[in-house]
């Protein structure tokens, strides 16, 4: 058995699944077929619904990978040819000839400064040009120049460029490599559909009609136009149309809903108005499918907040007259067909899976991989896992969580290699500063044209060079980029640096990343300084230049005056209790509990209720169709049952949690007490029980969840009328989210009916038809065929149960209908369970506004939490659906190995401690510890207060609370706090 | 109240259950030329969901609104073929709008009854009927509407005397029926769907009992109802079915049939039937630039304009506006005649623009049949 394994595709699953398996402890080889990693996400200007910089947060995984000593990346490189089988497989992976020397070429871009070649960039979407020679992008990782031979001159004016570095080689041949390893995940993601194809819309014959990538290029600061909104002509627009389902949900293009185009779109019509306030943005769209957590409010505040326009139609057509776009449509509301004249339109034209033809898996008649055995991730290849949208469109969220399950099914499958092919991590020996008298580097950076764009940066390179103890200083475009880190590591080397300031985007992304390089050079990551100019000036002041450059100068030289001041500083090492606690015994819970032990984990399974099983065993039938829920949880709680290393504690509840990471205790309502190292919290949701629509008080009007039962028990006659609604509960003011599986379970219930009495007539009242998972779409059209009437009704506008008898108020025929009903099936909200409260305040972890548990992010870290060693998976972050859930729980495995399978833990260096001499024991420090870190002891006969240096992450709230000085903070003193301050009123003065 | 019985009564009719498909994405609306003319009284997706809701009152009036030019069916994401759902629901009424008094139908429903005998009519037309082969020249019904639009200078006998002469020069063997019948299009969509099965049913026998492989003929009405319509009524009904002017563009290409070209600029109207129900789009163009200097209107192919009358039904105030619109379109592209290849349009056309020269305003536009130019210009 081998301990390496082979990823495909290096966009965020891949991305994701590489680092897990490489902290985990296995060799990766990451393949690329592009020169760069970072896949799609790279190529995106925001993240939706957080609104994060994309590349600011994708950017620092990238250079972890290409750091990272188990990690292999073989980028411009395809795979030819796999066989074998789990365990041991070979593979022939072609790696395409730069015609670029690697260990020559430092990506400082002097050749591509001297092609005179303009080829369309693929990474812009082809709105802009690179060279024939080029990096992709700037932070492209590895940054090494690719010869694009197809395109190349032959002038030879790089090779000259390029001098002595003799980087460039026309004569270097493609090469093929032979892997040997253990296991395979698939992540290729996804081609976009050629919407041209669609002649209505004029896209390729009429100017100024994007598709959405296109227009993200648009938008962002390092695309064709700078991010500012243009014209093909240089003009601007005033109105831009957003149109969504172009070639999916189509049956003569792609039958399926590509799944996140509907708030990608919803996001760039927010960012249009956050660029441009007075610019106009209509959106078209059939059902607005924004299903996914946070989606819905952030569709809201596109309509109320920034009075973005939606139209439910699909447009018949777009012409260009004259320097317009007319687009005609027939206006639901109004019930007339109109013309739109608009500057620019955005296509959200359909994604296409790119599933390399090489791998000889079974992939479904779309070409996505064929999921097996009731997996996402499972394909019909022992040792070869699907991630991300090579399975099914989903969005980046769904897309980590899926790289993470990858990672944790792998870990399971190669346990006995693990270890085995890793390199251990090289540190150079520290060099010990204390003593000497600082000597300051100072990296300035443009951060494209975030920062240079506003702030004068020769200015503040010139200014930074008269600071005191000021040694070195540089300018750079990107900084973060791996050139700008080599300058770093260069300039400490070359030049005795003992302090190292960026002046850059944000600490909150890229300050691990430089403290990286400091440590690689042989400095003390805490002589890192970072200074904001990014978030804190350029961003803010974006309007003002010369204040902004004024500011500047202040912000850099008060880093400056604290990098004098900085001390070195070491973690602490903690052991770690390679066992879980996992919190919740439903399908997630189980999950994840059968993934830990198979990585070999001693797992305890709590579960409140009598069973195991949770909402799932309570279901009658679900999506995908082809899976008996009754089974799977029969199947699960067997094996939970039969597995050694697991141990389920039913009817059992948690009394009190404590400890940190790797060292936890808990307490359990039969007095047992755990020990764990890392706890997982998998405490679902439930279906919320409705007070409208005469539940409760009518007979007829039950849940969906009550309906299957009735169903499944033979309750429901032949001949009865089945009316559902759906969104009950959700969608409202009280509960913003959308329930996110409730169309999906109705359209399969309703089929359910018809399937038993194909006569029963069988209504859906909907506002949205959100059938959005893979297989759904297909669902939802079969209930059509089998004679299932779905009318749409307004939010505002809902329907009137009384007694047998359904009004609903249909918003196309614009026709009001009584509709006899023998049933009426509430489609009711998913809510978070109510003791969701007690846990979060045991486990010290947060809910979100609307009970649900809080991931540390959503889009990158959407199954771990801020606190480290506890993690969450299933409907206790959201509602979701099964593959979802259980994808999350898979995910869990991985990040759980990732702590468990080392003996010990690094912790936090910066952390608080009391002066024993100036404390008074006042206590006031601790209620206000948000960790619970601090507690009062009696020391030489003195009560004073002991920071427990594991808990402590520190915040500082202690030193601001104490009354004495006593309490101090690492890396935060109060010389160092004063002596910013001193400077920044100096400046003042 | 919803009701599922209108739709559960017309299934049984081909392509009529689909309106339940129709997820109202509305695209249909924007190009339906009769929800522009209607004001939006009409729209394609309304009638979809008052069929699957059983409105028939409702839904009654506007079954006869819809001219089955099938614009909307083009871009129906769902892949719903709306004029065929309108079809269907057009068995459940009786109040048919005919054009002509009905006359024509109403010959249909005879025919259908009482094999008629066109030997006379083409010994007059000095066709031969005597040929023989597994192949089918199917004339379709113009000999009967020459009795009736002779005023229009409808040349029946030109158009089958061109057809012959250009098969005979392909060197195609086909038999003529003197007994030909109806194929049933007509009274298909208007509703009448027993005759038509009748027709069908009749059809496919002699068909199977003469021997035939494929059925040849220039009417799109008859191309259209025999290679879709047929095969989902009769079981087992697999006679390959060619439109003339396919074999004509293979004719020239193949260097059978050469054209001498003439100077006319001609332009080209593409029938419902024969583009978007059928997807011939390229053969009549390729003998157009042969035949003239070929000019397109601003709406071709899928996007063409409708005549507006299809199956003799709804000829009225209301639907002539189309034929208005595309004389406009063909007078705008420069074109001296506009070219057909349907003799359903030839009639409306030729009809609109008497009428006209009647009142008189001069369109200075001619109309012509494909074939029958070809005829005259073929060496």
């Amino acid at each position: 058995m081998k301990g390496s394994v082979l990823v495909i595709g290096g966009g965020i699953a891949g991305m994701v699944a590489s680092l897990d398996l490489a902290d985990i402890g296995y060799k990766v080889y990451l393949v690329e077929k592009l020169p760069s990693i970072g896949g799609r996400m790279a190529q995106l200007d925001k993240t939706m619904p957080t609104l994060d910089c994309s590349m600011c947060i994708e950017a620092p995984r990238m250079v972890e990978v290409a750091r990272h000593p188990n990690i292999e990346m073989l980028t411009y490189a395809e795979v030819k040819h796999v066989r074998g089988r789990l365990g041991d497989f070979k593979v022939e992976v072609l790696k395409k000839s730069r015609y670029v020397i690697k260990d020559k070429c430092t990506g400082c871009g002097d050749c591509a400064q001297k092609c005179p070649v303009d080829v369309p960039n693929e990474y812009d979407a082809n709105t802009k040009s690179r060279k024939a020679i080029y990096v992709p992008f700037p932070q492209a990782v590895p940054n090494t120049h690719t010869v694009d031979l197809q395109h190349c001159i032959r002038c030879f004016k790089c090779v000259e460029a390029c001098g002595d570095r003799m980087a460039i080689d026309f004569s270097m041949p493609d090469e093929v490599v032979e892997l040997n390893v253990g296991a395979i995940i698939v992540a290729t993601g996804f081609d976009m559909y050629d919407p041209s194809v669609l002649h209505n819309y004029g896209y390729g014959i009429a100017d100024n009609i994007l598709t959405g990538l296109e227009y993200e290029r648009i938008l962002n600061a390092s695309g064709p136009t700078e991010g500012a909104i243009l014209k093909q002509d240089g003009s601007h627009p005033h109105h831009i149309a957003f149109i969504q389902c172009v070639g999916s949900r189509d049956s003569k293009h792609k039958k399926y809903c590509s799944r996140f185009c509907c708030v990608y779109a919803v996001k760039e019509a927010i960012l249009t108005k956050e660029h441009e306030p007075d610019m106009k943005c209509s959106l078209f769209y059939m059902d607005m499918r924004a299903h996914g957590k946070g989606q819905e409010e952030f569709y809201k505040r596109g309509k109320e907040e920034f009075g973005i326009e939606f139209i439910r139609s699909k447009p018949a057509s777009i012409h260009q007259v004259g320097d317009k776009l007319c687009i005609t449509y027939e206006d639901t509301d109004a019930g007339e067909v109109k013309t739109m004249d608009v500057d620019m339109v955005v296509l959200a034209n359909a994604i296409v899976p790119s599933v390399p033809a090489s791998l000889d898996i079974e992939v479904d008649s779309d070409g996505f991989v064929t999921e097996k055995f009731g997996d996402p991730s499972t394909t019909n290849v022992a040792g070869i896992y699907a991630a991300g949208v090579s399975q099914a469109p989903r969005d980046i969220s769904d897309s980590v969580s899926m790289g993470s399950a990858t990672a944790g099914k792998v870990s399971a499958d190669l346990k006995d290699a693990r270890g085995t092919e890793v390199t251990k991590k090289v540190v150079p020996p520290e060099k010990d500063v204390s003593g000497e008298h600082p000597r300051i580097g100072v990296f300035l950076c443009h951060c494209g044209i975030n920062i240079g764009g506003v702030v004068d940066m020769h200015a503040i390179e010139e200014y930074s060079k008269t600071l005191p103890n000021v040694v070195f200083v540089q300018r750079n475009i990107y900084t973060c980029s791996t050139e700008g880190n080599r300058q770093i590591y260069e300039a400490i080397k070359q030049h005795n640096l003992n302090r190292v300031i960026v002046a850059a985007c944000t600490p909150r992304t890229h300050e691990p990343l430089f403290r990286e390089t400091c440590v690689q050079a042989g400095l003390n990551p805490y002589l890192f300084e970072f200074a904001s100019l990014r978030e804190m000036c350029s961003w803010v002041h974006m309007r003002q230049p010369g204040e902004a450059t004024r500011k500047a100068k202040d912000i850099v030289r008060m880093s400056v005056a604290r990098a004098a001041m900085l001390e070195q500083q070491k973690p602490g090492i903690i052991p770690v209790t390679p066992k879980v606690v996992v919190i919740g015994g439903g399908i997630a819970g189980m999950t994840t509990a059968l993934g830990a032990a198979r990585n070999g984990f001693q797992t305890y399974l709590i579960e409140r209720e009598a069973e195991l099983g949770g909402m799932m065993a309570k279901l009658r039938s679900m999506v995908p169709t082809n899976l008996d829920p009754k089974q799977i949880v029969k199947e699960k709680i067997e094996a939970v049952k039969q597995n050694p290393l697991i141990k389920a504690y039913t009817k059992t509840e948690i009394k009190n949690i404590t400890g940190f990471i790797g060292n936890f205790k808990v307490e359990l309502s039969n007095g047992e007490t755990l020990d764990a190292g890392a706890i997982v919290v998998a405490t679902g949701g439930k279906e919320w029980k409705p007070d409208l629509y005469e539940y409760g008080s009518n007979p007829n009007v039950m849940t969906q969840l009550e309906f299957e039962e009735a169903l499944a028990s033979g309750r429901i006659k032949q001949g009865e009328r089945i009316v559902m609604i759906q969104c009950v509960g959700s969608r409202d003011e009280k509960r913003p989210y959308c329930s996110r599986v409730c169309c999906g379970v109705a359209v399969n219930n309703a089929l359910d009916i018809k399937k038993r009495y194909p006569e029963n007539p069988v209504y859906i009242l909907y506002n949205d038809m959100r059938t959005h998972a893979k297989g759904t779409e297909e669902l939802y059209l079969e209930a059509r065929e089998k004679g299932v009437d779905f009318l749409r009704y307004e939010l505002d506008k809902k329907p009137v149960v009384r007694g047998n008898k359904v009004t609903v108020f249909d918003s196309f025929l614009q026709t009001e209908f009584d509709i006899l009903a023998d049933k009426v099936v509430l489609s009711a909200a998913i809510v978070p369970n109510e003791d969701s409260d007690n846990l979060a305040k045991m486990l010290k972890v947060p809910l979100d506004a609307n009970g649900f548990f809080l991931e540390a992010h959503l889009k990158l870290r959407p199954v771990d939490f801020a606190t480290d060693g506890i993690f969450l998976a299933g409907v206790a972050q959201s509602p979701k659906e099964y593959y979802d859930s259980v994808s999350q729980a898979d995910a869990i495995v991985a990040r759980i190995a990732r702590v468990l399978a080392k003996p010990e833990l690094e912790t936090e260096a910066i952390t608080s401690m009391a002066a024993e001499d100036l404390c008074i024991g006042c206590a006031r420090c601790v209620p206000c510890c948000p960790y619970t870190a601090i507690t009062m002891e009696t020391k030489n006969g003195r009560y004073v207060s002991v920071v427990n240096q594991a808990l402590c992450k520190g915040c500082g709230t202690c030193v601001a609370e104490c009354p004495t000085g006593a309490m101090m903070a690492r890396h935060f003193t109060t010389q160092q706090i004063e002596a910013m301050i001193d400077t920044a009123l100096e400046g003042w003065q | 109240m919803i009701s599922k019985e209108f739709i559960q009564k017309i299934s049984a009719i081909p392509g009529a259950d689909q309106a339940r498909m129709c997820y109202k994405c509305a695209e249909c609306t924007a190009v339906c030329p009769v929800a522009k003319e209607t004001n939006y009284e009409f729209k394609p997706h309304v009638v979809m969901g008052m069929i699957n809701y059983g409105l028939k009152e409702q839904v009654l009036p506007y079954l006869w609104y819809c001219i089955t030019c099938g614009q909307c069916t083009v871009l129906c994401p769902q892949g719903i073929n709306i004029q065929e759902a309108v079809r269907g629901a057009r068995t459940q009424t009786t109040e048919t709008p005919y054009a002509h008094k009905g006359i024509f139908h109403s010959m249909h429903r005879i025919m259908a009854r009482q094999t008629p005998d066109r030997t006379k009519w083409f010994q007059e037309a000095g066709v031969d009927l005597n040929k023989k082969g597994d192949k089918l020249f199917f004339v379709s019904c113009i000999p009967l509407y020459e009795m009736f639009f002779m005023d229009l200078n409808f040349d029946a006998k030109e158009m089958v005397k061109s057809s012959v002469k250009i098969l005979d020069k392909l060197g195609i063997n086909y038999q003529i029926f003197a007994d030909e019948l109806c194929c049933g299009h007509d009274v298909f969509w208007a509703g009448d769907y027993e005759t038509f099965k009748q027709f069908a049913e009749k059809n496919a026998k002699v068909f199977k009992e003469r021997g035939i492989k494929e059925i040849i003929t220039f009417c799109p009405e008859c191309y259209r109802t025999f290679l879709l319509d047929y095969p989902r009524v009769i079981k087992g009904f697999d006679i390959k079915v060619r439109h003339i002017t396919d074999l004509i563009a293979e004719g020239m290409n193949s260097g059978k049939i050469e054209i001498a070209r003439a100077a006319e600029v001609l332009t080209y109207q593409d029938p419902c039937r024969l583009g978007r129900h059928c997807g011939i789009y390229e053969a009549p163009r390729a003998i157009l630039e042969k035949l003239g200097k070929f000019v397109e209107m601003k709406h071709t192919r899928e996007k063409a304009g409708c005549c507006g009358i299809s199956a003799w039904l709804s000829c009225e105030p209301e639907t002539k506006v189309y034929r208005e619109q595309r004389i406009k379109e063909a007078r705008e592209a420069g074109a001296q005649t506009l070219v057909t290849s349907c003799p359903h349009c030839l009639i409306h056309f030729s009809c609109s623009i008497c009428e006209d020269q009647k009142i008189p305003v001069q369109h200075n536009i001619k109309v012509k049949d494909i074939v029958t130019l070809v005829g005259r210009q073929m060496k």
